[in-house]
């Protein structure tokens, strides 16, 4: 039985307090309890966060199929890089440069995105950010000396505590580093967050659901489509200028289209439309890789079974009726772990020579990760953060107020109840 | 749609206005804390390199005037101009001079390699004759009394390390518990380049050998190899080592790629961890001065530019060469085109040279070609690496080079015969190589050579595919080297430590198995940090599949001045 | 002159081999609206099977390992279809361009597993007899000429070919007839007996064999290794999408302009001076003239339009 929550309500602040105090506790107990080297991750999870943030504003919550947020991080990493070793500029003087270059690119590329539609938008987007790396090595305008060409950039500046701050370790910055990037990721939510609440938010919503209604409603679409394209750019500059920060290295091998997949996956997984599922999206495919390599270690042969278990169950789920997408989840998944756990015993007991894979673990992980990837589209579609909130949501329900009826007129509905519980079945 | 749906959501709005503001005022004041933390918090942690530099090029030419008197040398022209040359500071580090290529190319024309360097001695005589080398240069070390003398430790070449500068928690023994010893290696398993990453696979296999056979050293340290994949992504591979270094403290890290070795360069030689034969040409990794923990293993690619173009030299006395360049645009390709445009530069005999870059992740280099085969070039030369290589070939028959050039290069990563020239077929023959002198492992010619059959059988045993000569690379080009250096340190006073390991690697001299004969494979401390300076010089014979040794080996041994590289300018 | 001629013949070969990917990206398009980011993997895994066929574990003739190989690739196609795709709504773009990635890394990592990353030195080739160059337009001042390539012609024919037997399936066959029914309206097609799901997965059968076969007739060109649709495949979509996501036609149109572009564009700006680095990033040809093409017809050159009813 979900305890529900007004919207409004003095409990709802407290909830929602709550919430945010629990982030808070988990960051700082991540900041104080993981070693270095995974902080390090941890702040390229967040640079990455950021970069689906804004990714997510443009696909998301525009609707626009823009997949070229890769090459903003880059402008925002060489900017960063540039500014600090060829004109001696400050870490935080580069944040506010980065993020209005990328800015103006994206306006750029926001004009032919008016036109362009769809899969073709998305296309074109792909060829720009696969052919971005390539830009940053041609040699005009003393380009390649700015972002390191072929060889990569090393930031000589380096991000570290200062004097008046006796708790962080001077030779560790990474910790420190976690504290600045935390604030700026933090900052970067929020104010996507309201964002998407507020007025202008609401347009770029309506864009996406119907266009041609949002037009007639009033909404330029020029202007906010290009200026949704221009910030969801600088958002991603902000994560390239984050990027830089925690790794004080750019290269242009870092910025391919390996990367935009990457945003892709963390945006879908994390959930489409959602703020938060930028963030969930982000440590997914940060630290999922991580996990895939670290961790699975066994043969080609298993692979193999692992597809096999897979599709059966996906197979056997797909029997049960549509109505009951927990009991599909809980079938499908008992499935696969009866093939797995049949699958590993049966390795066990036989040794099949030749099958063992010695090409390391780089391809099984990349096969992992796909098989990853397929499972969230099928048991999780509207990502982690979509599938939490449906299934939180019988547990804890917030219900929007009705709004007060104008001066005057009549109430025809029998049941407010019953329009109550409608008004929330529709509600985001 | 009524206005009133769309403005509110039928809350207290001033309550909320109201606390908005107090957490936008929150916010705001902590964001303004962490600008100003920022703003305050950076600062230059190391020198920067510029700095150091300056100091080093000074230590190099004195180092450079000394190693000259010291060297014995088998050719006269090391006259006083070239040294001049090098004190200017213009002729580059990481390399040879013109000139000394020059004569090395033309004595070697007149020389020649018996049994193109087939060696039959029993694999059991070889390893004698490797267990006595070991034996000379840990005596050499005891005698000359290198080590640890308090803070800092000494090596042969007058190379020296500060080791209070390592971080408080170091360990000079770090990886090595409970009789194995920890090493790490970063390398690309996915992605484009994922073909690279065979070569950690073939050396877990030697080690996996070394391993059933008595492991390392007097008690029996087996090798626990520890393989990363980084997709030849330089922020990846930062974030192993961190990792790396933070959860398993390997005894050493092998890395793999110039701008992923760049980029932990810094990293490993301030946490003095040992960065041994890295798995690139590139020349920065000759700077024993700067980064005394990095070390490389194959012929420099600057080297190499320099031997194609004392060849033109030798060969063309007429003058007036055209060459084309095919170019793959990343670190690897870029170093060759620096070095051999500078070359060229000061040339009288080659007249122009055209350089066409092309993307790494081209399908096809049609265009490139056709765009160099219409400079009309007498050379032709491919400064690539992987798949590319096969299509330089392909494309240079199609596009009619190999009609009108008279000569044509491969570089000496594309050595491999199966890999690279048995693809493109007869369009293969007669391609010339610099290749490093390394013995092919799918050469036939070397097939009863005793050390190469040997490790084919041994990489058979193994499971793993011999035709794929990356595991042959991993196997014995690296490998063997590997294992070499650790038995010497662990025969040390003090047994098996990074140190003294350090001191074995830079005092490190034997015959290579898998190296030509007359091809030293050694370092000298600050005076030679340059493990493999020579390379033969060989045609392809696409009758025999095999690669023709002409003249003798190009020896340049000891002759590469040490290369403090600064990115953007060189070393 | 006869370098421009040679730079337009390098562009038709080039182009060749970027129609070959972009046409079964654009048969799944037409069936699906889809796009399947692992058609270029799908079909280097067709150029695989013949390989295994022809060379490395039996010695088929190269004709028929290549047909077997296609049709491993058409039920392999099928299979993906059915278990994965099937229940998704195809206008929800998102969750299949996440799947086909999946795919797309699953299929690489097997492939770069079973077969080590390396380039196979004894690649299946179907027209060895194709085998020479003939020389044109040699003088005294261009000992070059005008060259063109014998294998070149052939894949250029073939795809010609190709383009021909698919535009007998699919307008001259009740199968076709049924396939651009689907394509064209989905629900109406049901409603006249048409079994959709047979349509969608002969659509992809059809896809993935004629991937299949065009990977297998560029490999001798461009070599056949686990990463050999790597590259090609942004050219492919670029393609598909220069000329229209939903023409076959439009496709290998558009790969040969962009073949012709890069090789004459980027061909003369190397020329000049401060631009020839541009050589190296070939890549911005396409995305420029792709911008281009598409503010002025956004949906493809010979794309069908999309009207939107209010």
């Amino acid at each position: 039985m979900p305890y529900v929550l007004e919207q409004g309500s003095a409990e709802h602040r407290t909830y929602r307090m709550a919430g945010f105090g629990l982030l808070i506790l988990a960051m700082v107990l991540c900041g104080i309890f993981l070693p270095e080297f995974q902080l390090f991750r941890m702040n390229r999870a967040m640079a990455t966060a950021v970069a689906i943030l804004g990714l997510n504003l443009v696909v998301g919550f525009s609707g626009l199929f823009a997949l070229c947020q890769s090459a903003f991080i880059a402008l925002g990493a060489f900017a960063c890089g540039s500014l600090i070793v060829d004109e001696g500029w400050d870490y935080w003087m580069t944040i506010p440069a980065g993020m209005l270059l990328a800015f103006l690119v994206g306006l750029l590329l926001g004009i032919p995105a008016l036109k362009i539609k769809g899969l073709y938008l998305a296309m074109s987007t792909v060829a720009f950010a696969t052919a971005f790396p390539s830009l940053s090595k041609l040699e005009f305008f003393g380009i390649p000396e700015r972002t390191g060409g072929a060889n990569g950039k090393e930031i000589t500046e380096k991000l570290i505590p200062p004097d008046w701050m006796p708790i962080f370790n001077e030779d560790a910055p990474d910790r420190y580093q976690f504290l600045l990037l935390s604030i700026l990721a933090l900052f970067a939510f929020w104010a996507v967050g309201n964002l998407v609440k507020s007025r202008p938010g609401r347009a770029i919503i309506a864009i996406r659901d119907n266009e041609i209604g949002a037009a007639v409603s009033g909404v330029d679409l020029r202007r906010f489509k290009v200026l949704n394209f221009g910030l969801s750019a600088a958002i991603g500059g902000l994560g390239g200028v984050m990027w830089a920060m925690n790794s004080g290295f750019v290269a242009e091998q870092d910025f391919t289209f390996v990367l935009m997949v990457d945003l892709l996956v963390g945006l879908v997984v994390g959930g489409v439309a959602t703020v938060s599922g930028a963030a969930i999206g982000a440590l997914v495919v940060v630290f999922g890789r991580w996990l895939c390599q670290t961790y699975f270690d066994f043969s080609l042969a298993s692979m193999i079974w692992l597809v096999v278990a897979v599709a059966l169950a996906m197979y056997v789920s797909r029997q049960q009726p549509a109505t009951e997408p927990l009991k599909k989840f809980m079938v499908g998944a008992g499935v696969f772990v009866a093939a797995a756990v049949a699958g590993l015993a049966l390795f066990a007991a036989v040794d099949i020579p030749g099958l063992y894979q010695l090409n390391g673990d780089g391809p099984l992980s990349q096969a992992i990760f796909g098989f990853v990837l397929i499972g969230f589209v099928f048991f999780a579609p509207q990502g982690i953060v979509g599938s939490w909130r449906k299934l939180w949501s019988r547990v804890v329900q917030v219900r929007p107020t009705i709004p007060d009826l104008p001066e005057g007129a009549e109430v025809l509905v029998k049941d407010m109840d019953a329009l109550q519980t409608s008004i929330q079945s529709t509600s985001t | 749609m009524g206005r009133e749906n769309i403005s509110h959501s039928g809350i207290n709005v001033e309550g909320t206005i109201l606390k908005k503001l107090t957490l936008m005022r929150l916010l705001a004041i902590v964001f303004t804390f962490a600008l100003v933390a920022t703003a305050c918090g950076s600062d230059s942690v190391s020198d920067t390199v510029s700095d150091v530099g300056d100091a080093a090029q000074d230590a190099v030419s004195d180092d450079d005037d000394d190693a000259m008197d010291d060297e014995a040398m088998d050719d006269e022209a090391m006259d006083d101009e070239a040294m001049d040359d090098e004190g200017d500071g213009e002729t580059a580090g990481g390399s040879v001079d013109e000139d000394t290529a020059n004569d090395a190319v033309a004595d070697a024309a007149d020389e020649e390699v018996t049994d193109g360097g087939v060696v039959t001695t029993s694999i059991e005589d070889l390893e004698a004759e490797w267990a006595e080398a070991r034996a000379a240069i840990v005596a050499d070390i005891k005698a000359a009394g290198y080590g640890v003398d308090g803070d800092t430790l000494t090596g042969p070449g007058g190379w020296s390390i500060d080791l209070s500068a390592c971080p408080s928690d170091w360990s000079d023994t770090a990886g090595i518990s409970d009789g194995t010893i920890k090493i790490g290696h970063t390398t690309a398993q996915s992605g484009a380049l994922a073909s690279y990453g065979n070569i950690g696979v073939g050396m877990g296999a030697y080690f996996d050998y070394v391993n059933e056979n008595g492991g390392v050293g007097p008690d029996g340290l087996q090798i626990d190899l520890q393989i990363k994949d980084d997709a030849y992504v330089a922020t990846q591979t930062q974030e192993l080592v961190a990792e790396l270094l933070q959860s398993e403290d390997p005894f050493y890290i092998q890395t793999l790629g110039s701008p992923n070795t760049f980029a932990v360069q810094g990293t490993l030689n301030d946490n003095c961890v040992p960065q041994p034969m890295s798995m690139t040409g590139h020349q920065a990794w000759g700077d024993p001065d700067n980064n005394p923990w990095t070390t490389g293993l194959q012929l420099s690619y600057a080297t190499e530019s320099l031997l194609w173009g004392s060849w033109i030299e030798a060969n063309y006395p007429d003058g007036g060469v055209n060459v084309a360049a095919l170019v793959m645009d990343n670190d690897f390709g870029l170093a060759y085109e620096q070095a051999f445009d500078r070359f060229a530069e000061e040339s009288d005999i080659i007249e122009s040279v055209a350089f066409v870059r092309h993307d790494p992740a081209a399908a096809t280099l049609t265009n490139e070609v056709t765009t160099l085969a219409s400079s009309g070039p007498d050379v032709f030369i491919a400064m690539t690496a992987g798949n590319p290589c096969v299509l330089a070939i392909e494309e240079a028959a199609r596009s009619g080079i190999t009609d009108i050039a008279t000569a044509l290069f491969m570089p000496s990563v594309c050595k491999a015969v199966s890999a690279y020239m048995a693809p493109p077929g007869e369009a293969s023959d007669n391609w010339l190589i610099f290749g490093g002198g390394w013995k092919d492992s799918t050469d036939p010619q070397y097939a009863d050579d005793t050390y190469i059959a040997w490790m084919n059988d041994r990489i058979d045993d193994a499971g793993l595919d011999t035709s794929v000569s990356l595991y042959a690379s991993g196997y014995g080009q690296f490998g063997w080297p590997a294992v070499q250096a650790l038995q010497i340190a662990a025969e040390l006073d003090g047994g098996l430590s990074r140190t003294n390991y350090m001191i074995a690697l830079r005092a490190l001299r034997m015959d290579h198995p898998a190296l030509l004969e007359g091809i030293e494979f050694g370092q000298d401390g600050s005076n030679d940090s340059y493990l493999v300076e020579g390379s033969d010089l060989s045609r392809f014979s696409f009758a025999d599949q095999s690669w023709i040794i002409e003249g003798g080996v190009i020896d340049l041994d000891g002759e590469s001045p040490n290369c403090a590289w600064v990115a953007g300018e060189g070393c | 002159m006869t370098l421009f001629l040679q730079r337009v013949i390098d562009g038709l070969q080039n182009g060749a081999i970027y129609s070959v990917v972009a046409i079964p990206m654009v048969l799944i398009f037409k069936a699906t609206t889809l796009i399947n980011f692992a058609q270029g993997e799908l079909a280097m895994l067709g150029a695989f099977f013949c390989f295994v066929f022809a060379v490395q574990v039996w010695s088929v003739p190269v004709a028929i390992a290549a047909i077997l190989a296609m049709i491993l690739a058409a039920l392999l196609g099928m299979g993906i279809e059915r278990t994965m795709l099937r229940s998704f709504d195809p206008t929800d773009h998102l969750p299949v361009v996440l799947i086909t990635l999946g795919i797309f890394y699953i299929v690489n990592a097997f492939a770069g597993d079973i077969w080590n990353y390396q380039v196979q030195p004894d690649v299946p080739n179907l027209f060895p007899f194709a085998d020479g160059t003939t020389v044109l337009m040699q003088s005294e001042t261009n000992r070059l000429g005008l060259r063109i390539q014998h294998d070149s012609i052939a894949i250029i024919l073939s795809l010609l070919v190709m383009l021909g037997v698919l535009h007998l399936i699919l307008n001259k066959t009740k199968m076709g007839l049924a396939f651009r029914g689907v394509s064209s309206n989905t629900e109406s097609s049901r409603l006249v007996g048409i079994r959709v799901g047979r349509i969608l997965s002969f659509g992809w059968a059809l896809a993935c064999a004629f991937g299949a076969l065009g990977a297998i007739i560029v490999a001798p060109r461009i070599q056949l290794q686990p990463n050999m649709m790597l590259f090609v495949l942004v050219y492919a979509l670029a393609a598909a999408a220069f000329g229209g996501l939903d023409s076959v036609g439009g496709a290998a149109i558009g790969g040969f302009v962009i073949g012709l572009l890069n090789s004459v564009v980027l061909g003369y700006v190397a020329d000049i001076g401060v631009m020839s680095s541009l050589t190296a990033a070939p890549l911005v040809m396409p995305v420029i003239v792709l911008l281009v093409v598409l503010w002025f017809k956004p949906s493809g050159l010979f794309g069908t339009k999309t009207i939107e009813r209010v």
